[in-house]
């Protein structure tokens, strides 16, 4: 348990200076996404003057989960962390983009699926860091135990 | 050589199938505890939820000598109002944290254990940090949006992340299949 506390002050420590930063400058983040989804939402059929219009304001310190993955590569000693949180940040860039487009069918024409869709974005990119952490930590080597049967999943 | 070369790329192959079918329970139980979050409680437990945890809100305020009060989803404080939505209630990070639990291999019992606790455990920990945000909104309004964010998603993940590590110690103990290693 002493390895989890230390791991959770490690935690606060980072995240608090990344997320100070992240206020700062996650605003060409924003913009980034913005540029990647603007030709999905002119495909979706909605005009340019319409993304013009839009205000994301501070939207980034809301929906981008990329304090935490940041804090938690930063702080998870592995070798692979590079590979994986190059995989885990296409992830998140992924459904950050979707999470923008799909702010324009939801107001203009309230469907229900993309409702759906759009409430279970932050729930993915709640999970991903959280993925990310846990297969860096883990060697996912089956112990003596569970073959002998003990465990069962 | 030969031997232990064998061994090593059948250890690798046994890790890959041990981590390919640990992402895909889990995303499966993410999306299933989601559609059953979606289409079933969102419209019954969740608004229960959410005027539970507002009422809660305003009890722990009075408590600490603040002039709370509350009407259904709404609590406000020295005119200050707080709304709780379901991500208030620390819905979404409970169904990451219960994802994870079914996920990792362990014994029944454990498994109840460790969601019965954790659920808990977050819940209490989000009750702790409507707290802090409702005073930081009367005494620091300007500081409210900056901890409203770091709150919600630095601290969240890392509470999920520290219940799920100590569950697997537990688990660890009474046989477990892959051990953490931080």
């Amino acid at each position: 348990m002493e390895e989890a506390l230390r791991f959770l002050i490690k935690f606060f420590a980072v995240a608090s200076a990344i997320f100070t930063l992240w206020y700062f400058v996650g605003i060409i983040y924003q913009n980034f996404i913005l540029i990647i989804s603007t030709p999905v939402i002119l495909l979706m059929g909605y005009p340019q003057n319409y993304i013009e219009a839009l205000r994301l304001g501070k939207a980034y310190l809301y929906n981008f989960n990329l304090v935490p993955l940041i804090t938690l590569a930063l702080i998870t000693p592995n070798k692979k962390r590079l590979k994986f949180f190059g995989i885990t940040l296409i992830a998140l860039i992924f459904l950050h983009v979707t999470d923008l487009s799909l702010h324009f069918p939801a107001y203009f024409s309230s469907s229900e699926v993309i409702m759906f869709l759009l409430i279970s974005i932050p729930v993915f990119t709640n999970a991903i860091p959280f993925v990310f952490w846990f297969i860096l930590t883990t060697p996912f080597k089956t112990t003596e135990k569970s073959k002998e049967g003990i465990t069962k999943n | 050589m030969a031997k232990k070369r064998k061994r090593r790329l059948k250890e690798n192959e046994e890790t890959r199938k041990n981590m390919i079918k640990f992402l895909a329970i889990f995303t499966a139980s993410l999306i299933a505890s989601y559609i059953i979050y979606y289409f079933l409680l969102k419209q019954t437990v969740l608004t229960s939820l959410k005027n539970f945890t507002a009422l809660l809100l305003s009890l722990s305020l009075k408590a600490i000598g603040l002039d709370a009060k509350t009407h259904s989803q709404f609590v406000s404080v020295d005119g200050f109002a707080l709304e709780i939505i379901d991500e208030c209630t620390g819905v979404f990070s409970m169904l990451v944290y219960v994802s994870a639990i079914i996920a990792y291999p362990s014994k029944r019992e454990m498994k109840i254990l460790g969601i019965i606790f954790g659920i808990g455990i977050i819940y209490f920990f989000n009750i702790l940090r409507l707290i802090v945000l409702a005073i930081t909104g009367i005494k620091l309004p300007s500081a409210f949006e900056f901890v409203h964010s770091y709150l919600w998603q630095g601290t969240f993940l890392a509470i999920v992340v520290f219940i799920f590590y100590g569950w697997i110690l537990m688990v660890e103990r009474y046989g477990g299949s892959f051990k953490i290693s931080n």
